[in-house]
């Protein structure tokens, strides 16, 4: 039992060892904003701490990123935020979402975010198919279609180009060659 | 292993600086011009393996050949070790500047560590020692930098023992897959080039 125990335990701390880098990718789709946290080596980065901050510093709300590495909330306020991804034994990473990338905020809920201090719910109430429920099913389509692309975005991402690690070594090669070059020069 | 910016606190990250410009300093001393091209080719080297991914079951590993650098190079794996850094940092983002005082001290010491440990070893007129010299070289490196990674990591309210323990399950075998590939890799020079090696004793 014990053993299980540590295999699953390595398992899921594994990714998290031997990364180099987390990455925390935003989008805001419809009226909530969706991370997507993963690893250089595209593993999800699953049940790690997220904390969102206003502006002024304040933190808004804080959370988990759920199993697939994802985590929704809805800001329900209008301002830059930063969105901070601890994953701990050293690695951390954040994204900025500005102000005129987020929906306007209606009434009703910068009440509710102002009074419990945290995240509105991304499913809204159910009322029947008023304005609210359309702007949902719109949201789920969009956000559909948005996977796609962000899968697209987040592999171009983390890929370390094969040009970028050759161009590492001519640089490296650079450096020590003026270093003997100047050197020789010292020395003559 | 590359600790992100952000994550450890300033004094911290000044005593890595100063880790680190201290042994540049000495290994910049040690360095003479017939063997800056091996450092530069061990640098390349360290900088190109922890980029190259390989998958082992669900996730992935990568080499980190910090003892090999170590063995072969002593108090300049400082520089070598830097610069390799500084350019992952700039081109990928792993780890960062102002940590790169402290990740060239979580990677350096161990090289170092190495060389004083197993050095004369590998130099060894007998192969099977030279060979288990080099395999204890590729598991001390990555075994004493997941030691400096926790204990740097204290310092932000993690658990030294857990965090140590933790990394050294994960990376058994890491270990031995470096170590293999330093010991192979120590032969090889010895029937090569022995030289690079500071003649076989």
């Amino acid at each position: 039992m014990k053993n299980i125990r540590v295999v699953v335990l390595i398992v899921i701390m594994a990714p998290l060892l031997v990364a180099h880098r987390v990455n925390i990718f935003a989008l805001v789709g419809g009226d909530s904003i969706v991370c997507q946290c993963y690893y250089n080596d595209g593993a999800p980065v699953h049940n790690q701490k997220i904390e969102v901050f206003r502006t002024s510093g304040e933190k808004l709300l804080e959370g988990q990123t759920d199993d697939a590495g994802y985590f929704r909330f809805a800001p329900g306020v209008k301002d830059d935020l930063k969105i901070v991804l601890y994953a701990g034994m050293g690695h951390k990473a954040e994204t900025i979402i500005k102000a005129s990338g987020l929906p306007e905020v209606k009434k009703p809920r910068v009440e509710k975010a102002s009074i419990s201090q945290k995240a509105v719910e991304v499913v809204p109430e159910k009322t029947g198919l008023d304005e609210e429920e359309l702007r949902r099913i719109v949201g789920e389509v969009v956000e559909e279609k948005f996977s796609s692309l962000r899968g697209l975005i987040i592999r171009e991402q983390r890929s370390t180009s094969l040009t970028a690690i050759i161009g590492g070594i001519g640089y490296i090669f650079g450096i020590f060659g003026l270093l003997l070059y100047f050197r020789k020069k010292r020395q003559s | 292993m590359h600790i992100s910016e952000g994550v450890i606190a300033a004094p911290i990250l000044v005593a890595g600086v100063a880790g680190a410009v201290a042994g540049c300093a000495i290994g910049l001393k040690k360095m003479d011009l017939e063997n800056t091209p091996k450092v530069a080719v061990l640098s390349s080297a360290f900088f190109v393996a922890s980029l190259i991914h390989v998958p082992i079951g669900p996730t992935s590993v990568h080499l980190v050949l910090n003892g090999l650098v170590g063995i072969l190079l002593g108090w300049i794996s400082f520089p070598a070790v830097l610069v390799a850094l500084l350019l992952q940092a700039v081109l990928f983002q792993f780890g960062g500047i102002t940590t790169l005082g402290v990740n060239t001290v979580v990677m350096a010491v161990p090289a170092l560590a190495c060389y004083l440990l197993y050095a004369r070893f590998v130099r060894s007129r007998n192969n099977g020692v030279a060979a288990i010299a080099g395999f204890l070289a590729g598991v001390t490196g990555i075994l004493l930098a997941g030691m400096i990674v926790a204990l740097f990591l204290m310092f932000t309210g993690e658990q030294f023992i857990a965090v140590a323990k933790l990394f050294i399950i994960v990376h058994v075998p890491v270990m031995v897959i470096e170590g293999i590939l330093t010991a192979f890799i120590v032969m090889f020079v010895r029937r090569i080039k022995p030289e690079v090696l500071g003649g076989i004793a």
